[in-house]
C-alpha cells in the first residue's frame, strides 16, 4: 500500500514527534501553566512529559497489533463502520482546527510585531501554496521540513542565555510552595502544547520497521519535554509572577533583551526564523488530515489537499482578533486533553477487546 | 506538473501585488525618536518632548525637539507628528525621562506603552530628572546626539559601578512584582551640562526620595555584584583611594526570637591606587580594618534609612520569601521598617601598587 | 538468376548513392584501371585523413595483388573494415570519414574502410576549474581522449563503458562509465535509460544532455554536476556514481550528487582535511551571505529599522540622505549592474573582458554614489555579495545563486524578514524534494545520513573516509583496506 519510496526510516520518528509538538505553543505556554502552580509550574513540566509518553506506549500498542496500523482501520475495527466513520472525521477536523490555530496564531505575530497594516488574505496567498507544495508530494517531503524544523530551534535554545543575566532565582524559590496536586494541575494545562503527536496515529504506516520505533518516539518527547523545560525556567527565572500572568508572548519577551554587535533587536530575527518551525507544524497536521480523510473516503488526497488548504483559508480570515483566536485556542486544548487521556485508553480498551474476540471466534 | 508551478507563482505574484502598498518604515523616511521626556503640567496633561536625529552626510547629525501637551502619551504622540516633516516612530527608543512631579504622582500609567509597544527595545533606559525635561533635552548639545548621549551617560556609570544595573525590564518588572521597589537614576541640568546627581527611590511606582551620589555605590554593592567600582577611604592621617572592587553580596534569613533577621554579607576584593600619607604597605591591616567598619557602618545606616522610608529596593521581601515559608506580605510589611537587618564585610586588599 | 537481378539492383543503388555524393564538391572518386582486378575508390575529401590514406590505403590498392574485396580487406592494415551492400550504410559511413572501395562488377558489394580525421586540441591544464596542487590535466573535446584519460588513472578489468548514440540528427557518441561491482546497477540503468529515452535531433556538449535527463527540468537547480578534470572523475567513479561523457564536450557528468557536493571544489582532497574543511565552510558561508545579504539590506532598511544597532544607525542613514530610491530599487539597480559587468566580461574577449570589469566595477561604481544613485554600503554589500557567488566551484551552480537573489529582493521589500523566511522555505522544500538520478538531492541532510556528513560540510581525513558515500547505494559500501 505505501511504497518504499515514501517510507520512511525509524529514526525520523523522533524528528515527527519533536517537530510537531514545538509549535506556536513555545511562545507563550508560560503565562498560562502558572494558573495552578505558579512558580512551581516549570515542575509540572516534565510530570506533562511522563503522561505523553505513557499515551504514546498506549498509540503504540494499539497500532502494532492493528493490521494497517492507523486511526482509520483502528476505528473501523473498535467501533464499527459507522460510529468509526463519525469518529474519523471528528479526529480530521480535530487536527484541521490545530492546523488553523497554528496558522492564525503566527500570522497574529508577525500582525501585532511587524506589519499592522498586511491584508492577510494575500499573505495566506503567499504560504498556503507552500504548504501545497509540500503536502501535494510524497510523505519524505512532510519529513524532511520537519527535520529542519527541529534542527533550527534546536539552535535557537542559545539563545536562552542571554536572558539569563537578569535572572532572578528567587523568583522561583522556594521550591515546592505549591501542592502536588496544583502541579499536576497545571501540567494538565501544559499538555496542550505537546498535542502534535496526535499525528503518530496517522503517520505510522510510513515508518520502516514501524515496531520497533517506540523508543525513538520517546526520545523525541524526551527532547521536547527538556526543551519546554528549559524554555519555562529560563523564563521563570527572568519574570516574576506578576508580570508573566500580564504578559501574551513570554518567549518573545525573553528576546527582547538580547542585543547583538549587528542585531540590535533579536525577536525580529527570531519571529522571522521561526516560520522555518511553523511550517512544519501546519503541513503535517493538514498532511495528516487529509491522509485521514482520503482513507476513509477513499478520495486521492490531493483533491482533499485543496479543499483543505481552501478552509484554512476561510477559517484564518474568519478568526481576526485576539480574543477569538484565544478561545479557539482554549477549546483545541480542551478537547485534546479529553482525547488523549480519556478517549485513547477508552479505544484502546476496545481495540483489545474486539481484538480478543476476534482471537477466540477464528 | 508546469501548470502547478504556475498557479503557486500566480498566488505568489498576487500576495505581493495586494500588499505592495503596505505602509513602509524606509529608515531615511522616518524620524527616529531616540529621547523622549515627559513634564508635570496638570492633574489632567503632560507636555511630551522627544527628540529624534536627522543624520547629514558624513556622519553628522541635527536633533530635532518637537514638544506639546497632551493627557496621554499617544494622544500627545499625535500632536507631535503634526508638527514633525516625517512621522515619529518609537523603534530606536533609548532613553524615556519623567520629570520629577510626574514621578510623584507614579509612573505606570506612562511606563505602559513602553512595555506594551512591540517595536521598544527592554533595554531602553529610564531616569528622573529634576526640574524640566524640556528644558533638559533642549539644552544637550552633543554630537552624536541626545540620544545616545544620555544613554551612553547612564550606560557608562552603570559599568564603572557608579549605578546599580537599571533599564526598562528591571523597572517594569519590579513595579509590577509588588514586593520590590524599584529606582532609577537622577540627572539634573548643572551649567547647562546633564548630570547624574543621585538614585530616585520608589515606592511601587511613586517617587519617593533620593539618595546622594556617593551612597549609590554602596547601595550597588548591596544590590548587586559590583565590577570595578572605586571607594576614597579619608582618615585624619591617610587618604586611599581604593579601585578595582568587586563585591558580591550574599543574604541569609534567620528567626531569632520569633522575628526575623537579615543579614547582609558583603565579600570584597581591591586593589589600592592612590595613597597620600605615611606608612604605605605597613598600613595594610588598618586600611582593611577600616574600610571594613565603615563599609558596615554606612551600609547599616543606609539601609536604616530605607527602612525609615518603607521602601525596599534591596529586595529583602524578595529573599525572605523566597527563603522562608512562612511568608506572610501584610505581617512583612508592618515589621519591615524595625526589621533587624545586619551588615557583614569581608575584605580582601589583593595589592598595594608598585610601591611599599 | 534471381540473386544475379538482386546483385544488380543493389548495384544501381550503390551508383545512385554514389551519384548524390558526386554533387558535394569535396567527393573524391578514383578508379585504379591497371589492376587486374579493376577497383574504384571513393570518399570525402574533408572527412578522412589524408596521411592514413596514403600510408596504408594506396600503397596496397596500387600493387593490385588481389581479385576480391575480401582479399584487400586482408592485405590492408585497417581494423574494423567491413564489406557490405546495405546502401543506406554508406551513406552514413561515408560522412563520417570512411572511404568506400567497389568493383565494377555489378556485384553490388562494396568495403568500407574507416579513415576518418579526427583533429582536436592538446590536452591543457584545467580552467574552470583550476587548482594550484593536485593534476594539471583537463578533458578535451574527443570522447576517446577522454575515456583515456580517465582509463589511464583506472586501469581495472571492472571499469564499464555503456556507449549510446544520441541524437537523431547528430548521432552524438556518449559514454555511461561506472565501476562494476561498485556501483549501484540502478544508477547506471537509470541515467543509460534516459539517455537512450531521450527525443532529441542534436546533442552539441554534455549540457544537452544534463538538462534534459534531469529529474526536475523546470529546477533552476543543476542537477548532475559537470567538471573538467579527470582525476575528479576517476575518484568519483570509485565512490559509486555514474559519469556521463560526451563526444564533443570538454565537460564530463557526474550523478548522482548533491547540493553540497557543488561547493566542494576537488583541491578539498588535495589539502589537508583540516584547512580543506575550513575552505569548504568558507565557501557555504560565502554561499549564504551572497544568497541573503542584499534581500537582508532591503528588508531591514525598509521594515525593520529596530534591529539596526544605535551604532550603524548613522552611517547606514546618511550613506543613503542623496539617494531619492526606496531601498529595494536601488539594490535591484546594483545587482543589475553587477550582472551587466559580468555578461558584458563573459561576452568580450578576455583582454577587453578585464577593461570592462575594472570600468564596471571603479568608474561607475564611485559614479552611482557620488551621483546619489546608490548608497556607499549597498555598493560593498553587493559587490561582496557578488565576489561569493563566485567562489562556488561549479559555474552552473553559481550562475543559480546569482539569479536566486532577485525574487528574495522583491519578497524582502513587501513582507520584510518574514518574507524572506517563507521564500528560503521555498527554497528549501523545493530542494528537498530535488531528486539527481532517482536520488535525494539534499542528502545527508534530508534524508538524514550522520555518516555521509563525513563529506559533506566539513572533508573528515581520508582514514575517517573509510565508507563510501551512502547516498549512491554503493554495491560494496566499504572501501577495500589491506586487511581484507
Amino acid at each position: 500500500m505505501i511504497g518504499a519510496k515514501d517510507s520512511v526510516s525509524s529514526l525520523m520518528v523522533f524528528i515527527l514527534i519533536t517537530a510537531s509538538q514545538v509549535g506556536v505553543g513555545v511562545l507563550g505556554f508560560q503565562s498560562y501553566i502558572i494558573k495552578y502552580a505558579g512558580h512551581d509550574a516549570w515542575m509540572s513540566l516534565p510530570i506533562a512529559g511522563a503522561g505523553i509518553s505513557f499515551i504514546i506506549m498506549i498509540m503504540y500498542a494499539m497500532l502494532n497489533h492493528d493490521e494497517q496500523g492507523d486511526i482509520v482501520s483502528i476505528h473501523s475495527f473498535a467501533l464499527g463502520k459507522w460510529i468509526g466513520t463519525v469518529c474519523t472525521t471528528l479526529f480530521a477536523v480535530y487536527l484541521l482546527t490545530m492546523a488553523v490555530v497554528v496558522m492564525r496564531t503566527y500570522l497574529e505575530i508577525i500582525q501585532v510585531w511587524m506589519f499592522p497594516h498586511m491584508s492577510l488574505w494575500a499573505v495566506l496567498l503567499f504560504i498556503l501554496p507552500l504548504v501545497f507544495y509540500i503536502i501535494g508530494g510524497e510523505f519524505r517531503i512532510v519529513v524532511g521540513v520537519s527535520f529542519f524544523g527541529v534542527v533550527y530551534p534546536s539552535l535557537l535554545i542559545l539563545s536562552f542565555f542571554f536572558p539569563l543575566q537578569y535572572a532572578r532565582m528567587s523568583n522561583i524559590m522556594p521550591f515546592f510552595d505549591h501542592s502536588i496536586i496544583e502541579i499536576i494541575q497545571s501540567s494538565s494545562l501544559a499538555i496542550l502544547n505537546f498535542m502534535g503527536f496526535v499525528t503518530l496515529l496517522v503517520f505510522y504506516p510510513f515508518i520502516q520497521k514501524a515496531q520497533h520505533s517506540q523508543k525513538f518516539a520517546h526520545y523525541g518527547n524526551l527532547y521536547t519535554t527538556l526543551f519546554y523545560t528549559f524554555v519555562c525556567f529560563i523564563s521563570f527565572v527572568y519574570y516574576n509572577q506578576a508580570e508573566l500572568k500580564e504578559i501574551i508572548w513570554a518567549t518573545l519577551g525573553l528576546w527582547k533583551i538580547i542585543e547583538l554587535p549587528i542585531l540590535a533587536r533579536f525577536e525580529y530575527f527570531g519571529i522571522a526564523t521561526l516560520f522555518f518551525s511553523i511550517l512544519p507544524n501546519i503541513a503535517l497536521y493538514t498532511w495528516a488530515c487529509g491522509r485521514t480523510l482520503s482513507r476513509q473516503f477513499q478520495i486521492s488526497q490531493r483533491k482533499i489537499s485543496y479543499v483543505l488548504l481552501a478552509i484554512i483559508f476561510i477559517s484564518c480570515l474568519f478568526f481576526d482578533d485576539r480574543a477569538e483566536i484565544g478561545v479557539l485556542n482554549d477549546l483545541t486544548g480542551k478537547v485534546g486533553s479529553y482525547f488523549l487521556f480519556i478517549y485513547i485508553p477508552i479505544l484502546f480498551l476496545l481495540h483489545w477487546i474486539r481484538r480478543r474476540v476476534k482471537k477466540h471466534a477464528s | 506538473m508546469r501548470r502547478k508551478y504556475a498557479v503557486i507563482l500566480l498566488f505568489v505574484a498576487v500576495s505581493l501585488f495586494i500588499n505592495f502598498k503596505m505602509p513602509k518604515q524606509v529608515i531615511d523616511q522616518i524620524l527616529m525618536v531616540t529621547v523622549a521626556g515627559y513634564d508635570y503640567v496638570d492633574e489632567d496633561s503632560i507636555r511630551g518632548t522627544v527628540v529624534a536625529p536627522t543624520y547629514l552626510e558624513e556622519g553628522q547629525l541635527v536633533d530635532l525637539i518637537y514638544t506639546d501637551t497632551a493627557s496621554m502619551i499617544y494622544e500627545n504622540r499625535n500632536k507631535l507628528n503634526r508638527q514633525a516633516s516625517e512621522s515619529l516612530l518609537n523603534g530606536k527608543l533609548e532613553v524615556v525621562l519623567f520629570n520629577r512631579e510626574l514621578a510623584q504622582k507614579g509612573l505606570s500609567k506612562y511606563i505602559d506603552y513602553l512595555i506594551r509597544d512591540p517595536s521598544i527595545g527592554t533595554q531602553l533606559n529610564l531616569a528622573i530628572v529634576e526640574g524640566s525635561t524640556h528644558e533638559m533635552l533642549t539644552s544637550i548639545k552633543a554630537k552624536k546626539g541626545a540620544g545616545v548621549f544620555l544613554s551612553d551617560l547612564i550606560e557608562h556609570n552603570i559599568e564603572n559601578g557608579n549605578m546599580p544595573i537599571v533599564n526598562l525590564k528591571q523597572f517594569s518588572s519590579e513595579v509590577a512584582s509588588k514586593i520590590i521597589d524599584p529606582y532609577l537614576p537622577i540627572i539634573k541640568l548643572k551649567n547647562g551640562v546633564p548630570k547624574i546627581t543621585g538614585l530616585a527611590l520608589f515606592n511601587s511606582d511613586q517617587y519617593v526620595d533620593k539618595l546622594p551620589p556617593d551612597q549609590v555605590m554602596l547601595f550597588k554593592m548591596l544590590h548587586e555584584t559590583l565590577r570595578d567600582g572605586t571607594y576614597f577611604l579619608e582618615t585624619k592621617n591617610y587618604n586611599a583611594a581604593i579601585q578595582n572592587v568587586d563585591s558580591t553580596r550574599e543574604v541569609e534569613v534567620m528567626k531569632k526570637n520569633g522575628k526575623l533577621k537579615v543579614n547582609f554579607t558583603l565579600k570584597i576584593d581591591a586593589v589600592v591606587r592612590e595613597f597620600t600619607g605615611k606608612g604605605g604597605l605597613k598600613k595594610k591591616k588598618e586600611i582593611k580594618n577600616r574600610f571594613q567598619k565603615e563599609i558596615s557602618r554606612k551600609s547599616v545606616q543606609l539601609i536604616k534609612k530605607l527602612q525609615e522610608m518603607e521602601v525596599d529596593p534591596l529586595g529583602v521581601e524578595e529573599i525572605v520569601k523566597s527563603r522562608y515559608r512562612g511568608y506572610n506580605k501584610k505581617r512583612f510589611e508592618e515589621t519591615y521598617p524595625r526589621m533587624e537587618i545586619d551588615v557583614d564585610t569581608e575584605f580582601t586588599l589583593s595589592e598595594f601598587g608598585t610601591r611599599r | 538468376m534471381k540473386k544475379k537481378w538482386e546483385e544488380r539492383k543493389k548495384f544501381r543503388e550503390l551508383k545512385q548513392a554514389l551519384e548524390e555524393f558526386r554533387q558535394n564538391d569535396d567527393f573524391v572518386e578514383y578508379t585504379f584501371e591497371q589492376n587486374d582486378f579493376p577497383i574504384t575508390m571513393g570518399y570525402l575529401k574533408t572527412s578522412i585523413n589524408q596521411e592514413k590514406l596514403e600510408k596504408f590505403v594506396m600503397p596496397y590498392l596500387q600493387q593490385g595483388e588481389f581479385e576480391t574485396l575480401k582479399e584487400i580487406d586482408q592485405i590492408i592494415p585497417i581494423t574494423k573494415t567491413f564489406i557490405s551492400n546495405d546502401v543506406s550504410k554508406l551513406k552514413e559511413q561515408l560522412i563520417q570519414g570512411y572511404l568506400v572501395l567497389y568493383a565494377d562488377n555489378e556485384s553490388g558489394q562494396f568495403m568500407l574502410v574507416p579513415i576518418p580525421l579526427k583533429k582536436s586540441r592538446q590536452i591543457s591544464i584545467p580552467e574552470v576549474e583550476f587548482s594550484v596542487v593536485g593534476p594539471k590535466e583537463a578533458f578535451i573535446e574527443n570522447i576517446d581522449t577522454n575515456l583515456n584519460l580517465v582509463k589511464q588513472r583506472l586501469a581495472i578489468p571492472e571499469l564499464n563503458i555503456q556507449t549510446l548514440s544520441v541524437g537523431t540528427v547528430t548521432k552524438t557518441e556518449v559514454a555511461v562509465v561506472s565501476i562494476k561491482g561498485i556501483a549501484d546497477e540502478e544508477n547506471v540503468n537509470t541515467a543509460v535509460q534516459r539517455i537512450s529515452d531521450l527525443e532529441i535531433d542534436q546533442v552539441i556538449d554534455s549540457s544537452y544532455i544534463q538538462q534534459t535527463i534531469a529529474d526536475n527540468k523546470n529546477s533552476p537547480f543543476p542537477q548532475l554536476l559537470d567538471t573538467e578534470r579527470p582525476d575528479r572523475i576517476a575518484a568519483v567513479l570509485v565512490e559509486g556514481k555514474v559519469a556521463i561523457f560526451v563526444d564533443g564536450s570538454p565537460h564530463v557528468l557526474i550523478g548522482p550528487t548533491t547540493l553540497v557536493e557543488f561547493f566542494s571544489a576537488f583541491e578539498d582532497y588535495f589539502l589537508n582535511w583540516t584547512i580543506a574543511s575550513s575552505f569548504r565552510m568558507i565557501r557555504l558561508f560565502a554561499v549564504f551571505f551572497s544568497i541573503l545579504v542584499t534581500p537582508l539590506y532591503v528588508a531591514v532598511l525598509t521594515h525593520h529599522f529596530e534591529v539596526i544597532p544605535k551604532a550603524l544607525l548613522g552611517p547606514l542613514i546618511s550613506s543613503r540622505t542623496m539617494v531619492p530610491f526606496q531601498p529595494v530599487f536601488e539594490a535591484l539597480l546594483l545587482e543589475l549592474t553587477i550582472e551587466l559587468l559580468r555578461e558584458a566580461g563573459a561576452r568580450l574577449p578576455a583582454k577587453i573582458g578585464q577593461t570592462i570589469g575594472i570600468v564596471g566595477g571603479i568608474v561607475i561604481g564611485t559614479a552611482a554614489v557620488q551621483a546619489g544613485m546608490t548608497s556607499n554600503v549597498l555598493l560593498i554589500l553587493v559587490a561582496l555579495a557578488a565576489l561569493g557567488s563566485f567562489t562556488t566551484p561549479v559555474y552552473q551552480m553559481g550562475n543559480t545563486i546569482r539569479l536566486i537573489r532577485f525574487p528574495l529582493i522583491l519578497v524582502a521589500h513587501v513582507y520584510g524578514m518574514f518574507g524572506i523566511a517563507v521564500a528560503i522555505c521555498y527554497i528549501m522544500v523545493h530542494l528537498i524534494k530535488l531528486t539527481s538520478l532517482g536520488r535525494p538531492f539534499l542528502e545527508p541532510l534530508v534524508p538524514f545520513r550522520y555518516k555521509d556528513l563525513k563529506d559533506a560540510f566539513i572533508r573528515l581525513p581520508f582514514d575517517k573516509q573509510n565508507k563510501r558515500p551512502f547516498m549512491v547505494r554503493p554495491s560494496k559500501i566499504n572501501r577495500p583496506t589491506k586487511k581484507e
